[in-house]
């Protein structure tokens, strides 16, 4: 569905991604870790048009997308729920949830997916006419979820969106994913949080100074000790 | 009559200020969605003015062809402005912004003092827009009533416009993140040109009235409109809408009360008075009546 091919990521002299290559199939989960400033944030970006691909192709559902402009790949179903959430702080949960919908003509299906979302997210109903920066952390991530559900999209790439949270709320989020993956959606999702996301994803890729230092499956990254250790601070299953 | 006169000057603080919140939200709508001071801003004023003089000029003389050809040449002077001049320079910063609207500007005034002449031209708007309604023993403009009216209209449609509508809710948006309206799949584009089209209508709105009272056009009448804008739209907060229309409102109450209630002598330093005025606001509130304070904290 996604793929992305010898991809390089540069702001002027600095080289954030460096010659990464991912494949997301349609209906997976995919996680993209890595530590800190490792450009994972830079890479997806890219993938949306907001971030400067220096090199490399990027194809969504057989369009080569790399030199489109954002809005015009959000409407071809492929969106970004982008890290520090996001939500517009000045407009109310409802105007939130309406703009996410701002690419889309049909009306009732609109309206059809708004009612489907403030069921799925009780608390933005309860605030639907609150300003977003009145919500909480958590909620503000249920928003930019919601948000960028509105758009339908066929594949929703999220960077990060457990940074920052209580576990409780952490688990209530990868919860979310996992019932969106039931019903379709295929993701990719970024993650410094790894065994969370690891528990949800078909498949990973581990990423480090902008380089790709792992691909596999998630059940490979889990039982390969040296890159969980060297990259990602975690105990392998060995 | 004191108490007629009062009304009388009542109406003409509201006309004024009206007047002053239509320019400052065209340019706080602009300033808004792009961190863009748009100087020329009077001078689409300007473009409107003699757009209306030369249909005139051509034969055509109803009132209800020339005003509404006045404010669709403004709007179109908007978008045209940003075509050529803003978007070239898209994303530079906030300086070489204000530089190219100060050039936009000094061209428009040349080509009009060019073709046109540095003396002002006769332009009658209408005969009506120049009388006077009698309520009682009170005397109001109908310009002053209209100005009023027209603006409190305008207000009201803009605020359904920014809260109702999609481009209204994405141009709120882009005030504060654009990247993440594109990723709403709206082009950031469409945003820049509504906030300019809305700009030039209200620009277009208040010419008409600037235009009813000078009764006249010329290469430089959009200079003083542009710095009463700029005036109030720092004193009401800059980039703020609301702070825009407040500021607008409090200028010219300002204006009008000082010249009502300074003694005869010292009348004619009316504007160093209101500034006096302005400048303390500003030192209890440095962003404006309504706006907000930097902030340096967080970062998305
Ligand atoms: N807009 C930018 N301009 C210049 N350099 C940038 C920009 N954004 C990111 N970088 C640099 O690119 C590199 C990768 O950053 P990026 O944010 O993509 O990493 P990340 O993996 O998302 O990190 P984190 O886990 O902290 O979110 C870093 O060295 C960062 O300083
Ligand atoms: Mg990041």
């Amino acid at each position: 569905m996604l793929s992305l091919s010898n991809v390089h990521v540069s702001y002027g002299p600095i080289k954030a991604v460096r010659d990464v290559s991912i494949e997301v199939k349609e209906g997976e989960i995919v996680a993209l870790l890595g530590p800190n400033g490792a450009g994972k944030t830079s890479l997806i970006s890219s993938v949306v048009g907001l971030a400067p691909i220096a090199s490399g192709r990027i194809a969504f559902n057989g369009h080569e997308i790399s030199k489109e402009p954002t809005e015009k790949i959000v409407a071809r179903g492929l969106t970004l729920t982008p890290e520090g959430r996001r939500v517009f702080a000045d407009l109310t949960v409802g105007e939130n949830l309406r703009l996410g919908a701002a690419c889309r003509r049909d009306k009732a299906g609109i309206a059809e997916d708004l009612e489907k979302y403030l069921e799925l997210f009780p608390i933005l109903r309860k605030r639907y006419a609150s300003r977003a920066r009145m919500l909480s952390g958590g909620e503000q991530q249920m928003l930019a979820i919601a948000r960028s559900l509105m758009s339908r999209p066929k594949m929703l790439m999220l960077d990060e969106p457990s940074l920052g949270l209580a576990p409780r709320i952490v688990d209530q989020i990868f919860e979310l994913l996992s019932s969106l993956r039931g019903q379709g959606l295929t993701m990719l999702i970024v993650e410094q949080n790894a065994n969370e996301a690891l528990s949800l994803a078909n498949s990973a890729y581990v990423v480090a100074s902008g380089a790709l230092v792992f691909s596999g499956t998630a059940s490979d990254l889990k039982s390969s000790g040296e890159v969980m250790e060297m990259y990602l601070g975690l105990e392998g299953q060995e | 009559m004191m108490s007629d006169y009062a009304l009388q000057q009542a109406f003409n603080a509201l006309s004024v200020g009206g007047e002053y919140a239509l320019l400052a939200l065209g340019l706080a709508i602009v300033f808004s969605v792009m961190h863009l001071v748009n100087f020329a801003h009077g001078d689409m004023i300007t473009v409107g003015g003699y757009a209306m003089f030369l249909l005139i000029l051509f034969g055509v003389r109803d009132p209800f062809l020339v005003l509404p050809f006045g404010v669709l040449i403004t709007v179109l002077a908007a978008l045209l402005i940003e075509r050529v001049a803003f978007k070239p320079v898209r994303g530079a910063s906030p300086t070489t912004g204000m530089l190219t609207a100060f050039g936009v500007s000094i061209i428009i005034q040349n080509v009009a003092l060019i073709f046109g002449g540095s003396r002002p031209k006769a332009v009658q708007t209408a005969d009506w827009l120049a009388s006077s309604l009698s309520i009682g023993s009170v005397q109001i403009p109908v310009v002053q009533v209209l100005e009023t009216v027209v603006t409190l209209a305008a207000i009201i449609g803009l605020v359904a416009l920014m809260r109702y509508t999609t481009v209204g809710l994405a141009m709120r948006a882009a005030a504060k993140d654009v990247p993440v309206v594109r990723l709403m799949g709206v082009k950031a584009d469409r945003v820049i040109l509504s906030a300019f089209a809305i700009s030039g209508f209200l620009a277009g709105l208040a010419g008409i009235f600037i235009l009813a009272r000078r009764g006249a056009v010329d290469p430089f009448m959009g200079f003083a409109p542009v710095l009463k804008a700029f005036v109030a739209a720092v004193l009401g907060g800059f980039g703020s809408l609301p702070g825009a229309v407040v500021g607008g409102f409090a200028l010219g109450i300002a204006e009008v009360g000082l010249q009502v209630l300074l003694p005869p002598e010292i009348a004619g330093f009316r504007d160093a008075f209101v500034f006096l005025l302005i400048g303390i606001v500003l030192v209890f509130r440095p962003q404006g009546i309504l706006g907000e304070r930097p902030d340096f904290g967080e970062k998305s």
